[in-house]
């Protein structure tokens, strides 16, 4: 989770392109995926992340989001699978659940949706800083400050909470607790120890982050922003390709 | 019955050593304390006794048992470990339940753990609020709450990552005292710190660290006088051993105000003065 949302810092092409751009070209993305019905296409987009991701020097790191995305596909996949009874039936994995043309056909399209929707979204986190998506929010988009601060702060302090977390099953371990158990009864002991401190601290943690913000005056009358983020001759090439993909996947259909 | 040797340790695999090649041993019923910079490695080194972490070569074996193959919660059972930061650890609602929660943990019989539970915070002055919710009480008492949920467990070896921070001098003289009566019953204690005077005061080893290596080990009288390592780690001595390095060879064993009251009359009687 921690690696999936946080900053690599580079310089590459995709690093210096205009924040804007690169949320535009997340929710394209995104939208284009669930408008497109065609494997081909969706395959097409999931080769184009891995070219994005390349480029930006951040395939090691995105593999991992592969990975995860695709175990996470796997499973919706299954459940697709077992559950669609319509179709020309292929053989049953059990009595009276058939695997069937339309199930494979539904589920392989939906793992691949999912993987090709949301891993622009992560790749956007990975090669864009905060500051910079927060002044493209703020400065361009007119989204009013406040809100803009608060998603990207929660944004920044996934980091953090897994380190809290860390810590905090260290601690429980310590004395004596068992972290790992596959009994899903015991589960829920288990996690109510880890779960509270991680509660309570966070609580604390932004009371003391508001008050801090307050007193260095926090909105408290209008910005200035150290940066100018300007569109370069990448950008406009950046928005032709991602206006190339969104017409695409309604041809395509 | 702590026995480190030849410890290295890497967080991963590209990552630089965070210990270094070291190799000590710790016998029963000692105090010992190790002090350096931020970043030389002290919680590192801590979180290897009870298997936090575990060696990336070497070895580091607890009354016998080999930390890499033991888990942690089997380890707690000979080693209690306080965090720096008692937050980490309190959940429960009530301070009693908070202190119970390790004795359940390690199959203590309930009315053992209601004995302890009374012992313990009568010791720690915590036996006025046991009912009381833990997260309305001061930093302080936080963390002497999340002590007692430690001495609870009654293990032979303690292990405090900075156990006197956030406390005011007073509380934090009392915590130590407990910890030196504890000491004093046979339990060995392992103490990182930033503050020199408590170590001089309590710890009788002192242990360097500086960029993951043990830069000295011995007593702490001796370690502390030798400016040269401890300004290389970024410490200082304690003011009591910096006056006495000052008044030269005579005051070489001073390690109290005590110490120094008798040295300083002892030199005026030599020098011929009556008292």
């Amino acid at each position: 989770m921690k690696q999936m949302l946080e900053y690599v810092h580079g310089n590459s092409v995709i690093h210096r392109l205009n924040p804007l751009t690169k949320l535009l070209f997340a929710i394209a993305a995104c939208v284009a995926c669930f408008v497109s019905s065609s494997h081909l296409f969706l395959l097409g987009m999931l080769l184009l992340t891995v070219v994005i991701a390349g480029a930006g020097g951040v395939l090691g790191r995105a593999a991992g989001v592969y990975k995860a995305l695709f175990i996470l596909g796997f499973f919706l996949m299954l459940f697709q699978l077992l559950f669609t009874p319509q179709g020309r039936v292929y053989f049953y994995i059990l009595p009276g659940v058939p695997v069937t043309d339309d199930g494979l056909h539904f589920s392989t399209l939906l793992m691949l949706r999912m993987m090709a929707a949301l891993s622009p979204l992560s790749l956007m986190l990975m090669l864009t800083p905060m500051n910079e998506l927060l002044t493209a929010m703020t400065h361009s988009l007119k989204v009013p400050y406040r809100y803009a601060f608060a998603v990207v702060t929660a944004l920044r302090f996934i980091p953090a909470f897994s380190q809290e977390m860390d810590q905090i099953m260290q601690a429980q371990r310590s004395r004596g607790h068992e972290t790992d158990t596959r009994n899903p009864f015991k589960k829920v002991r288990v996690v109510i120890p880890m779960c509270i401190p991680l509660l309570i601290s966070s609580v604390r943690k932004v009371e003391t982050m508001a008050i801090s913000l307050e007193t260095r005056g926090f909105c408290t009358g209008p910005r200035s922003y150290r940066k100018k983020l300007g569109f370069t001759l990448f950008d406009l090439l950046a928005i032709i390709l991602i206006m190339a993909v969104l017409s695409l996947s309604v041809i395509i259909g | 019955m702590i026995s480190i040797r030849n410890l290295c340790y890497r967080y991963n695999k590209k990552a630089p050593l965070v210990l270094d090649n070291i190799s000590l041993e710790i016998g029963r019923g000692e105090f010992v304390a190790i002090i350096g910079q931020n970043g030389a490695g002290k919680t590192t080194l801590l979180k290897q006794l009870n298997g936090l972490l575990k060696p990336t070569s070497g070895s580091v074996t607890i009354n016998g048992l080999d930390t890499a193959t033991t888990r942690t919660s089997v380890l707690a059972r000979h080693i209690g470990f306080l965090f720096q930061n008692p937050d980490h650890q309190i959940f429960c609602s009530t301070v009693y339940d908070e202190i119970r929660f390790g004795l359940t943990n390690t199959g203590c019989r309930p009315e053992q753990a209601d004995e302890r539970i009374r012992r313990i915070s009568g010791l720690l002055g915590l036996d006025g609020i046991l009912t009381r919710n833990p997260f309305t009480l001061s930093k302080g008492e936080r963390q002497r709450v999340a002590l007692a949920s430690v001495l609870a467990l009654e293990t032979d070896i303690l292990v405090l990552d900075e156990p006197t921070t956030g406390q005011d001098y007073r509380e934090c003289v009392e915590i130590m005292e407990i910890v030196k009566d504890l000491n004093r019953q046979g339990k060995t204690i392992i103490m990182v710190s930033h503050d020199m005077e408590v170590v001089v005061d309590y710890c009788k080893r002192t242990i360097v660290l500086h960029n993951g290596r043990v830069l000295e080990d011995d007593d702490t009288g001796i370690v502390l006088r030798k400016s040269e390592s401890l300004g290389l780690a970024g410490l200082e001595p304690p003011q009591i051993i910096q006056l006495a390095l000052r008044f030269g060879p005579l005051f070489r064993d001073v390690t109290s105000p005590e110490d120094m009251a008798r040295a300083i009359i002892s030199c005026t009687v030599t020098g011929g003065a009556r008292v």
